[in-house]
């Protein structure tokens, strides 16, 4: 408990830089749209971290759930007229729908870490083919673009960039007090242990259930945020290569498990993200080069590898002082 | 308080226990013996709701168990302690308590009853429960199933893995339990001496059947139990 609760402060000054940021560079548009992607992938990151950090359920159909929200709220806005909030409200509803139907179904059928994976990876595929192939509604390969945010302020990148550090800010403070309340002690049971949860009598199937929906629900609506920002949808944005990957990068490099993890990772991967594009071809190359030294050097993420260093700092210190 | 009628139960395809019959009455001790594979931990795990019988009934407090997932059986009070004791190696002594009690918070009161059965587990109460001994991860689980003030212990082989001093002193802690009243426990054994000191009653299982039951004092006495299991010639 010590340890989450140290994440607090580190957490708190995280945020009012991520505050203060477009005071510095909200000129730049270039460094705007930058920042606004930095924090849609500390979102996603964070809703994963709740489904497979917590509850170690595998979801590799991060941007497939996503993209059932934004998809889903735009086309029922621009082709139902249903009014916006509406339409995320519904959108975000079924990704949470079907986030919730994978774990209650991987529970049921006991499904492994390893199937799960497997069995979501193949409806991340699914959805991908769905959206180019469904071109008369989503507008295939060429996408689609949103006409219900035409001209609006969420357009413009500074108030967009608040609005989704708040929900962000939100995710922090859900995951927070979850990780303090009984569903989290259920949480911390079943990840360790599925039977002893059951024999202490934790419902492991209801948290699961709570915890993959609730985790689908957040990614749904910070992809759906991100899309009528943006004003553009195409099938590519929510592949597998283009969201998940990234997602499980950025929870590698922050540390799966912690509260901060994923911000800092989000953070740390898109800086190192562009200081590499200059390299042209090589920039992949030296980018997995830099995950096998994180994953040789801090297997546990750089999150917890910090921490750890500041405990031996503090514990030289207090030596040093008689 | 617990009654197995005509219980069948199959696991991997292969029939574990035939026809078992047995009851336990409110406030009782009573135990299970029998060697290794007879079908013990089999009985054990379908009254907890763990495993589903292919026959027969199981009741509790006169309520059906049967098709009753486990953790609400563990809401209602039937608690099980595996042999492997599937304690959570990464929480302290106390949060392992704790979660006895899920969902209800954990009373002081409930707390006060275990570190005084257990008087170590208090000192070591903020200690991480996988680096303590065998002993000690026993007495933690046996502690954390009484967080819940329930009504059917369930013991399965408490003593595994315990030097032989360590396994009279969990056998003290039972009669300690049982002298307290209120409490009924089913208790499988393979120390077949130390169970039916401890137990007023108790049943044989030999290959999935129930070979003899009695008293306990008359089963010492029986010449099949103390050439199997007492060590007579």
């Amino acid at each position: 408990m010590a340890a989450r609760r140290s994440e607090a402060w580190p957490l708190a000054v995280t945020v009012t830089a991520l505050v203060g940021l477009p005071t510095l560079v909200g000129g730049s548009r270039y460094l705007m749209t930058l920042a606004i992607s930095m924090l849609v992938v500390a979102g996603y990151a964070v809703a994963f971290n709740l489904v497979f950090g917590r509850t170690g359920q595998l979801f590799l159909c991060l941007g497939a759930l996503a993209g059932v929200a934004a998809y889903g709220s735009v086309l029922l806005a621009d082709v139902a007229g249903v009014p916006l909030p509406a339409a995320i409200a519904v959108g975000v509803a079924c990704s949470g729908g079907i986030g919730g139907l994978f774990s209650w179904v991987a529970v049921r059928r006991r499904l492994g870490v390893i199937f799960l994976g497997i069995v979501t990876l193949a409806f991340s595929l699914v959805f991908t083919n769905l959206l180019v192939g469904g071109r008369a509604l989503t507008g295939g390969e060429t996408g689609l673009l949103v006409d219900a945010t035409a001209g609006s302020w969420l357009r413009d990148r500074v108030p967009a960039y608040y609005v989704l550090l708040a929900v962000l800010v939100g995710y922090l403070l859900l995951d927070r007090w979850l990780e303090r309340s009984w569903l989290g002690w259920a949480f911390r049971a079943l990840k360790d242990d599925p039977v002893a949860a059951e024999l202490a009598g934790v419902d492991v199937v209801r948290a699961k259930v709570v915890a993959g929906a609730l985790g689908s629900a957040m990614l749904g609506l910070m992809g759906a945020l991100f899309a009528v920002h943006d004003g553009f949808l195409s099938p590519t944005g929510f592949d597998f290569g283009e969201i998940d990957v990234r997602v499980l990068v950025v929870l590698a490099v922050g540390g799966v498990g912690s509260s901060l993890g994923p911000v800092v990772g989000a953070v740390v991967v898109t800086a190192v993200d562009e200081l590499l594009r200059p390299l042209g071809q090589l920039r992949l190359t030296v980018y997995g080069a830099l995950l096998i030294v994180v994953f040789l050097r801090f297997r546990q993420g750089l999150v917890p590898a910090a921490r750890g260093l500041g405990r031996r700092f503090g514990a030289r210190r207090a030596r040093a002082t008689p | 308080m617990l009654r197995v009628d005509r219980l069948d139960v199959e696991r991997g395809g292969a029939r574990v226990l035939h026809a078992v019959d047995l009851h336990v009455g409110d406030g009782e001790v009573v135990a299970l013996i029998g060697s290794n594979g007879a079908g013990k931990t089999t009985l054990l795990r379908t009254v907890c709701g763990l495993l589903a019988p292919t026959q027969g009934e199981v009741t509790v407090g006169g309520r059906s168990v049967v098709g009753v997932p486990a953790f609400e059986l563990a809401r209602r009070g039937i608690r099980y302690v595996p042999a492997e004791r599937r304690l959570f190696p990464a929480l302290s002594v106390r949060d392992n308590l704790a979660l006895g009690a899920y969902p209800a918070r954990p009373t002081r009161d409930r707390h006060e009853l275990v570190f005084g059965l257990f008087p170590r587990l208090r000192e070591r109460r903020s200690q991480v429960v996988g680096t303590m001994s065998g002993g000690e991860q026993q007495m933690v689980a046996i502690g954390r199933a009484l967080m819940s003030s329930p009504r059917l212990l369930l013991l399965d082989e408490p003593t595994t893995g315990l030097a032989p001093a360590l396994a009279e002193e969990a056998y003290a802690v039972i009669a300690r339990l049982r002298d307290a009243g209120g409490l009924t426990v089913l208790l499988a054994e393979q120390q077949v001496h130390l169970a039916l000191e401890v137990a007023a009653r108790a049943y044989v299982l030999e290959g999935g059947t129930v070979t003899m039951d009695g008293p306990s004092g008359s089963l010492r006495d029986e010449p099949g139990v103390r050439r199997a299991y007492l060590g007579f010639a």
